[in-house]
């Protein structure tokens, strides 16, 4: 008789991965029929990556964890190097060739590769391995490194550019390094900062707006201005063209505020049941830039309306609750910390981008999971929904140290 | 749900369905300006600037290279795209070639009509940018560069005519080039071309040709056989023409432009411009469902048409003899300076002059004909024939009749004679002396003590008027004083648009009534009255002003606003005014105008031609004239500090009286700019208006 590994009689029997599984597929499943509504290629391209993104999964699902834990340095420097290669100069365009000016993509042949969707993954396997040996990041010195782990690859992505993809990092740190026990006034005083910092901003392009001339043109500051506008004039003028819509000022609808317009007319046109097989049409005439890929939420409301925008943001939720769940069910600190960093990636994601659709933040180019138009994306993303079913498949290891449990520290050595 | 009826709105395709332009009509229903269906080839501002090219070569380049692109290196792509930018200049050049030979041009030519679309979609766009700069440095308080806020407008975005009203064979020429090109895989200059239907507004009687007897000309320019004289630019002044509206109109939505649409062709001048409401009509629209694929149709509203009260065969007469140009190249010569009619000496001999002439009728305020010299063609106004239009001397594209107000000299006396006789300030017997200077020794002096150092002696006001006695006038004025004489001049309609139907009407000048501060107790100097009593001093009036005051003299005092519209209706209501002229003032003035014309001593009799010998003014038979001449001063016309014209304006202003009418039925004004005599260089051009109102079958 063949023995079966433990870990696959654990996941046969009805647990929650099966759920998280199920939820990703739904919502793949409403990424490619909403896509399938502006182009039937590239939706019939994204079921392909389905399928490419679940072997992927089942890839990740396989070694164990500490073997996860032994790689993820490593594949943190490879990342690295990775990162670093696209910035490198005089690199062969064949191989690094920019897309809209970033440089954010290496040309695989086979498929164009985003490291930058690599580092998420392996960014919260360095973090959760890194902090799950020390305690060091309960003083505010010890915060160091793990904030050096997150400045390090961000700064790369940074200089590709690609804003979006670099916002999803802070998050996640924080909420890592809350589940690992790091002092909530530290963590709070450095929210406080960075609360700060854009507020400041905010306020100074409030006040100080960048001129955007009648066809869109976005002019630069006059010097004795220039010292304290931080942003560069296209991220001032998105924020600046925001602030003018909240107030209903209709300036920027054909210029730098088009496409958050655009979205929210969308939006808008859904109505409660959404606008269903005429959306095809609609969508035809009502030309939103990268509708299949940033603003495909605004697709989903026009489609199917608030009832299909809540019924997404629901599916996310219960993504986010099974994580947190698996993440509450697990002994191993490794495992745990990384379901709440891959959690809290999701969750960051997913909320920036329906933010940005419904016109709340300005536009930053994050993709909504699962759903959104893009092969190395899905594939990231099922490779971090296999890593989170492979940690929750494992039987509790006897002998594993109890987490974080520092209240009581005193008491058990006592 | 806003936002579902903004998504939706995109989904109508909509369509405008063209009006036709209004016909203009002559007083005998002669079309004048009418719309007619043309084909027109326009090319895209990016191929006109060779943009065109830039922005294709990565496509071609990347087209040609295929799957291998995506390995090449920069370097190697660059070598590609540099293969390609060839490949696409040929093809430009070679849509050229074949473009100027299916029309029948050549490359040149088309490359001016390019150049030039360039230069006005550039100056359009400067201005545009000018107009951003001066706002946005504004906003940031700091001194910007043009290049800051030069971003392509929209005219840099769309397609231009370069060459109008092509052939039936030429347009189905191009238009399998054009298929060709847009079913082409990869970019093709030809797919950037496009034939658009347009319209073309045809002005038929610009151009018309007489034949003009010389026989009764003055002897310096009489000959005996006829002159043939073709003319260019009739009735442009007042008919008008058409210009492209401006994107920058467009923008005011409560303006005049509300409704319009970009590149729309609008009234730009004359009775097109006055009256684009009724012309214009209504475009209508077809809007397509691009969902249901239902259309929905509103009709378009034809233009109106409208009928003038000119003659554009009598304008067109009028003109020829108005025609400014040399005998040697081929008109009368009444037109040129020469010197033996005038006593100053500012122009070259044979120098062109300008001026005009107004006919109107008098039973209904009709204008017949209205001359402005010089003219503007529509050759000219097209780009085709080249024309200084900011000439300031010569001002080409104003409509003299109507909007330059001149000096009008001796020709007010019988207005001011009527006027002061109705006002009892001098009696219809009375003599008034006249020593040849109006309170010597430092008052005006009469004109016949400048030029003989003589004297008329005592004067009735008819024979003042015949005579043209300054003395009398200016001490009928003193008697009237400035306030009751302006007065007049006001109830006379000076200083005050006529309302005759055109936006050019110039106003005239005229002291205002209600001018305060100055000395004396009616508010003028007595001076003003003295000046004012034989047309110099503040007052000025087009030659439409004082053809409507002669014609309320020749009705016995009733004013009506004069028309260039042959039905009064709704917009063009003419209105009556009694000026309640005494008929005694009527009868005097008309016998001193009549007097001024039939008496030898009469300022209108004759004047001394060429060799001196006495050449008579009125030559037409059969016709009763009451006419005054005026010859007066006018203000020196400098540019740059330099005199460029000076001496008098010639005027010759009366009315003409076919045989069985109880009173005048035509009013005719002549005016010549810096001409000199009124009655040796108007006179004859009146005389001349006679024979060809005899030709039009007026008299």
């Amino acid at each position: 008789m063949i023995r079966m590994p433990s870990q696959v009689i654990t996941l046969l029997k009805p647990n929650i991965a099966w759920f998280v599984v199920a939820v990703a597929l739904a919502l793949s499943f409403v990424g490619v029929t909403v896509i399938g509504t502006v182009s039937e290629p590239l939706s019939a391209d994204q079921s392909r990556w389905i399928v490419i993104a679940l072997l992927g999964m089942v890839m990740c699902v396989l070694p164990h964890p500490k073997q996860l834990g032994v790689i993820a340095l490593p594949a943190m420097i490879i990342t690295l190097a990775l990162l670093l290669l696209l910035l490198i100069p005089g690199i062969p365009t064949w191989l690094v060739r920019p897309r809209n000016g970033a440089r954010s993509w290496i040309n695989l042949i086979f498929m164009d590769f985003q490291p930058a969707e690599m580092a998420k993954i392996v960014f919260v396997l360095a973090l959760a391995q890194y902090l799950r040996r020390r305690d060091s990041y309960r003083t505010l010195k010890g915060l160091l490194v793990p904030f050096a782990i997150m400045f390090i690859p961000v700064g790369l992505i940074l200089k590709q550019p690609d804003l979006g993809s670099a916002l999803l990092f802070p998050p996640v740190l924080f909420c890592m390094l809350l589940v690992a026990g790091a002092k909530l006034r530290h963590l709070m005083a450095l929210l406080s900062i960075g609360v700060l910092v854009v507020a400041v901003n905010v306020a100074i392009i409030a006040l100080d707006p960048p001129i955007i001339s009648p066809n869109g043109r976005i002019l630069p500051h006059p010097p004795a201005r220039q010292w304290y506008h931080i942003l560069k004039p296209h991220q001032e003028a998105r924020i600046a063209a925001l602030i003018s819509q909240l107030k209903d000022d209709r300036r920027f609808d054909q210029t730098t505020g088009y496409q958050s317009n655009m979205a929210k007319t969308l939006i808008g046109a859904g109505g409660v049941t959404g606008m269903g097989d005429r959306s095809a049409t609609i969508l035809r005439f009502n030309w939103l830039p990268e509708r299949h890929n940033d603003m495909i939420f605004a697709l989903i409301v026009n489609r199917w309306g608030l009832i299909g925008g809540v019924g997404t943001m629901f599916l996310y939720f219960l993504l986010f609750y099974s994580f947190l769940v698996m993440a509450a069910r697990s002994k191993d600190p490794f495992a745990k910390l990384s379901i709440v960093g891959f959690a809290s990636l999701f969750f960051t994601q997913a909320t920036i981008n329906v933010a940005v659709n419904i016109g709340l933040m300005p536009i930053t180019g994050i993709t909504l999971p699962f759903i959104s138009y893009g092969g190395s994306s899905l594939l990231a993303t099922f490779m971090m929904v296999g890593i989170v079913i492979n940690f929750a498949s494992r039987p509790p290891e006897m002998l594993a140290r109890p987490s974080f449990e520092f209240d009581n520290r005193e008491a058990i050595f006592q | 749900m806003f936002n579902r009826r903004v998504a939706e709105s995109r989904l109508q395709e909509k369509r405008t369905i063209p009006t036709v332009r209004g016909r203009i009509l002559d007083r005998h229903n002669r079309v004048l300006a009418v719309d007619e269906p043309s084909y027109n080839l326009a090319l895209h501002y990016d191929l006109l600037t060779n943009n065109w090219v830039d922005r294709n070569v990565r496509t071609v380049a990347r087209k040609r290279a295929g799957a291998s692109w995506a390995i090449m290196d920069l370097n190697q792509r660059e070598v590609a795209m540099a293969a390609a930018r060839e490949e696409l200049h040929k093809a430009v050049e070679e849509m050229w070639t074949t473009m100027a030979v299916t029309l029948g041009s050549d490359r040149v030519a088309l490359n001016e009509r390019r150049v030039k679309v360039l230069e006005q979609v550039q100056q359009l766009a400067m201005s545009v940018w000018m107009r951003w700069q001066q706002q946005m440095s504004a906003q940031l308080d700091e001194p910007l560069a043009l290049s800051d806020v030069a971003t392509r407008v929209h005219e840099q975005r769309i397609a231009h005519v370069i060459m109008d009203d092509l052939d039936d064979d030429v347009r189905l020429q191009l238009q399998q080039l054009i298929t060709a090109g847009r079913q082409d895989d990869l970019p093709n200059p030809w797919a950037q071309v496009s034939v658009v239907p347009g319209k073309k507004r045809v002005y038929p009687f610009e151009t018309q040709t007489f034949v003009l007897d010389r026989s009764t000309l003055p002897i310096a320019m009489r000959h005996d056989t006829p002159a043939e004289i073709t003319v260019h630019g009739v009735g442009v002044h007042a008919v008008g023409w058409m210009r492209q509206i401006l994107r920058e109109e467009l923008q005011n939505p409560s303006g005049r432009w509300a409704g319009y649409s970009v590149n729309e062709r609008v009234g730009g001048w004359g009775i097109e411009r006055a009256e684009e409401a009724r012309l214009r009509g209504e475009e209508g629209y077809e809007v397509l469902d691009r969902e249901t694929r239902q259309t929905r149709r509103k009709e378009a509203v034809l233009g109106k048409d409208v009928v003038l009260s000119v003659d554009i065969a009598l304008q067109g007469r009028i003109h020829a003899l108005m025609d400014n140009r040399s005998v040697n190249e081929g008109g009368l010569g009444l037109m040129r300076y020469q010197q033996w009619r005038s006593r100053e000496k500012y122009l070259e001999e044979d120098t062109p002059l300008n001026g005009s002439v107004v006919v109107l009728d008098v039973a209904q305020g009709q204008v017949l004909a209205a001359v402005s010299m010089p003219t503007i063609t529509m050759a000219q106004l097209r780009g085709e024939e080249k024309v200084d239009l900011s000439d300031p001397i010569n001002l080409p594209y104003i409509n003299r009749p109507v909007s330059m107000p001149l000096i009008p000299g001796s020709v007010v006396k019988p207005l001011v004679l009527a006027s002061a006789l109705t006002e009892r300030v001098v009696g219809v017997d009375e003599h008034i002396y006249c020593s040849g200077q109006y309170d010597a020794p430092h008052g005006p002096r009469c004109w016949i003590n400048n030029y003989f150092n003589g004297e008329h002696g005592p004067l009735d006001g008819a024979e003042s008027v015949a005579r043209s006695c300054n003395v009398y006038f200016a001490t009928v004025a003193a008697r009237m004083g400035a306030r009751q004489l302006v007065t007049w001049y006001d109830r006379m309609n000076v200083g005050r648009v006529t309302n005759s139907g055109l936006e050019e009407e110039a106003r005239g000048y005229l002291p205002d009534l209600t001018q305060a501060g100055r000395p004396n107790a009616s508010g003028f100097r007595v001076s003003d009255a003295v000046q004012m009593s034989f047309g110099q001093g503040p007052i000025g009036w087009t030659p439409l002003q004082a053809a409507n005051a002669y014609a309320a003299l020749a009705r016995g005092g009733y004013m009506v606003t004069p028309t260039f519209f042959k039905y009064a209706d709704g917009s063009h209501e003419q209105v009556m005014s009694d000026l309640r002229f005494s008929d005694a003032a009527v009868r005097t003035a008309m016998k001193g105008l009549q007097d001024s014309v039939y008496q030898t001593y009469g300022g209108g009799h004759h004047f001394n031609g060429i060799d001196r010998t006495r050449e008579t003014i009125i030559t037409f038979p059969g016709v009763k004239v009451f006419a005054k001449s005026g010859t007066a001063e006018a203000p020196k016309l400098r540019i740059d500090g330099q005199i460029v014209r000076g001496g008098d304006n010639a005027w010759f202003v009366g009315m003409v009286q076919r045989p069985g009418s109880s009173r005048p039925d035509y009013v005719i004004v002549v005016v010549v700019e810096f001409g000199g005599s009124g009655a040796a260089v108007a006179g004859p051009i009146f005389n001349q208006v006679l024979y060809a109102l005899h030709a039009e079958n007026y008299l």
